[in-house]
């Protein structure tokens, strides 16, 4: 009776200690940010309310104009900052659960396992140990929480890298007119930059990492040229066009590259002249052009 | 493995003989795309 009493007390205290788990999942480093002045719906909704008279401006501004110009890059501006406040919110709450998920499965191991030990033999700790060893034969449950934890953490990692990119693009054409980026065209980045932070597109960009590594180091390769024409360009052209000159040429280039021969064909930059110069020099002392 | 050329900005009307002369000079394809501004991007792939 007397251990039976104790054992009710043991578990009594290691249920104590399950529950500060749940005490403990509000603590800081779960919540995972301090207080915010407004909460997200509010400034959600300050933002949301301004969205319509904003539409209505670019509408009634003169097709092109500078004014409409400010109206899209003010009504694309808002919609960002609503999908980030949402974003702040899903990325905080994906994180928590994550945290939690965690701390709670092990905590909730141990606990099991302590009562167990110090329990006698009886049913209470057979009740217990046997509570332990299920939780325990769930290991395989606990190894994929782990592996889901993580992949909260990839995906979360993946999700930010993918809507900074988004970001960066919608940036980089608010300088643009409306003729050439029309808030239709801005809509729908901003669908883009939604679909960013979300979990399927984290998912789907950490699935084609390896493959975009691939093709970024492909790109990096790559010679990008703005085209261009004049004498020096078409002395070179013209050399080129001589039955068997490009591939006496290629010879004269380091590294042997036909890509970067013909780019020298089309640039004007400084840098293009002074390469061509130099190629063309060895070229004529070569005998290959006149 | 293959290089890319990127030619940037080709006047519409200088498209056809760049796509010619890049494919003269050993271009094994060469893609073009019109920009909004009205010139073309070709993207010329040479093999290294």
């Amino acid at each position: 009776m007397v251990a039976e009493r104790k054992v009710c007390a043991l578990v009594a205290c290691h249920l104590v200690a399950v529950g500060v788990f749940f005490l403990v999942a509000a603590c800081a480093t779960i919540e995972g940010g301090p207080h915010r002045l407004y909460t997200a719906d509010q400034e959600v909704s300050q933002a949301r309310s301004e969205l319509s008279s904003l539409l209505s401006s670019y509408n009634n501004a003169g097709a092109g104009s500078d004014a409409q110009q400010h109206y899209r890059n003010e009504y694309v501006a808002r919609r960002m900052y609503i999908i980030d406040v949402e974003y702040s919110d899903y990325e905080a709450a994906l994180t928590s659960e994550r945290q939690k998920f965690m701390f709670g499965t092990a905590v909730a191991g141990d606990a099991l396992n302590t009562v167990g030990a110090l329990s006698p033999a009886g049913a209470t700790a057979r009740v217990l140990s046997g509570a332990a060893g299920a939780v325990n034969a769930t290991g395989g449950y606990y190894d994929s929480d782990l592996v889901i934890a993580k992949t909260i953490q990839i995906v979360e990692a993946q999700m930010r890298g993918q809507r900074d990119l988004v970001a960066r693009n919608i940036l980089q054409r608010r300088s643009e007119s409306t003729i050439t980026y029309p808030l239709a065209a801005a809509l729908s980045d901003l669908e883009d930059y939604y679909r960013a932070g979300t979990m399927n597109s984290g998912l789907i960009q950490a699935a084609g990492d390896a493959a975009n590594n691939a093709a970024g180091a492909a790109a990096a390769k790559d010679i990008v040229v703005t085209y261009g024409a004049n004498a020096s360009t078409a002395t070179l052209a013209a050399c080129l066009n001589k039955p068997g000159a490009e591939a006496k040429l290629v010879t004269l280039m380091s590294p042997r590259s036909h890509a970067a021969l013909a780019a020298l064909a089309y640039d004007t930059s400084p840098a293009g002249e002074s390469a061509r110069s130099a190629l063309l020099a060895k070229a004529k002392a070569a005998g290959i052009c006149p | 493995m293959s290089q890319n050329l990127v030619l940037r900005s080709v006047p519409a009307d200088k498209v056809d003989a760049a796509i010619a002369d890049l494919k003269r000079w050993g271009a094994t394809d060469v893609q073009k795309a019109q920009q909004p501004d009205g010139t073309f991007t070709l993207t010329a792939t040479f093999p290294d």
